[in-house]
């Protein structure tokens, strides 16, 4: 059920139809805030809206439920147009990503992290 | 007789159940910090300060400066049958999640810190500027020897990417803390900084996009810098000098390659901006309590 509703908020943000995939978000309650595929759809609206650094501060939460390609290649989508290039190219790298997150997770305070 | 009552550090008691602190904590911050700003967009009404609600007499008109509001229903409702007409500042409240209409409406007007779409258009409730630490000020120091400032805790990755793209930007003040409120300058210090600086990065807080900050850069004659997310600043301040920016890199341009008479020239701007913004609200709120 979960993953329905987040498909369809997928094929709407596809199809540009991004108001109308804002307003179902929002309209999501606590049970998907852990949920990495809520997060990173959440963070793909706040991307195409241009708010770059709560795409971020989100998809960085979605990688303590879950380590995905399509989570690493958003981060470093958003790096690249934020003008670090150098942290963009780690992220984008497979052998490297993991670490580089990691280093940036402790340079920041603020952002959620899994105790385990 | 108009009087005025600071209440954000009165919190109910803790009992057994309820030892959280937070409320207390809070309410004495913003008695030490936020006074002079409040006074300050108060001072064409002429009042007198009470301590304690004792000293209200009936159909006294009463301003109160007051947070964690939730928690005073019943004070309110009893100052309701006491005074003729309530003004309230409400201090506090980042997440303004809470339902506060228990309290607004034993109010004639209400005066809020942190706006949020239900007050950007409220006949009620005005949202004004948390405003400045009290104790800042401009120092009118000749020189501004430095081009950026960045003074606070480095979270989230806005700040992060911040530090990233203007720390050679030579020359620059940085001074980062741990978390809030912690290891702080002291007030004078800090006014001096900031009287030294030309630009001041402004980046959304933890919660809500308004920081002390911008305020502070504004008393400080710093051109600010501020983050345009949800275009909070134009809905706050339509028509507001501000520099704003989506990602920090748009502003390395302006911060390296303005001219003096740009910047000076943007500085006046922002002076007198915020001069005629804090004139306004004063004469707003004398006319709505006078």
């Amino acid at each position: 059920m979960n993953n329905d509703i987040l498909d369809k908020i997928d094929s709407l943000i596809s199809e540009k139809k991004i108001e109308e995939a804002q307003f179902n978000l929002s309209n999501l309650g606590q049970e998907f805030h852990q949920n990495p595929k809520y997060l990173y759809l959440r963070a793909k609206v706040f991307y195409l809206n241009k708010l770059y650094y709560l795409a971020i501060d989100t998809l960085l939460i979605a990688l303590e439920f879950e380590k995905n390609d399509k989570i690493y290649n958003l981060i470093s989508k958003i790096y690249n147009v934020l003008g670090n290039k150098e942290l963009a190219k780690k992220i984008s790298n497979s052998n490297l990503r993991f670490e580089s997150i990691n280093l940036l997770k402790d340079e920041l305070t603020g952002i959620y992290r899994k105790s385990d | 007789m108009i009087k005025l009552f600071w209440n954000t550090h009165n919190q109910p008691k803790l009992s057994e159940n309820n030892k959280d602190s937070t409320n207390y904590i809070w309410g004495a911050y913003h008695k030490k910090n936020s006074d002079e700003w409040i006074y300050e967009i108060l001072k064409k009404v002429k009042y007198s300060v009470i301590d304690n609600e004792q000293d209200l007499e009936t159909d006294d008109i009463l301003i109160i400066v007051d947070s964690s509001i939730e928690n005073k229903i019943k004070k309110y409702n009893e100052l309701k049958i006491i005074c003729s007409k309530i003004f309230l500042f409400h201090l506090g409240d980042e997440t303004g999640i809470l339902d506060y209409s228990p309290v607004y409406k034993n109010c004639d007007y209400v005066w809020r810190t942190f706006c949020s779409n239900k007050y950007f258009s409220n006949e009620q409730v005005k949202c004004i500027p948390i405003g400045y630490k009290s104790g800042i000020s401009s120092k009118s120091l000749q020189n501004r020897k430095y081009k950026w400032a960045f003074i606070g805790t480095p979270h989230k990755s806005s700040r992060h990417d911040l530090l990233y793209h203007f720390s050679h930007i030579k020359e620059f003040y940085s001074y980062k803390t741990e978390k809030f409120n912690s290891k702080l300058i002291p007030v004078e210090e800090m006014s001096k900084i900031l009287s030294l600086t030309e630009f001041l990065p402004c980046p959304n807080g933890f919660v809500h996009p308004e920081t002390y900050r911008l305020y502070e850069a504004l008393e400080c004659g710093c051109i600010p810098i501020v983050e345009n997310a949800y275009k909070y600043y134009e809905r706050l301040f339509p028509g507001n000098p501000f520099i704003k920016v989506d990602k920090w890199i748009e502003a390395v341009p302006t911060i390296k390659g303005w001219s003096n008479e740009q910047i000076s020239s943007k500085r006046n701007e922002c002076v007198n901006w915020w001069n005629k913004y804090k004139n306004e609200m004063q004469e707003f709120i004398k006319n709505k309590i006078v």
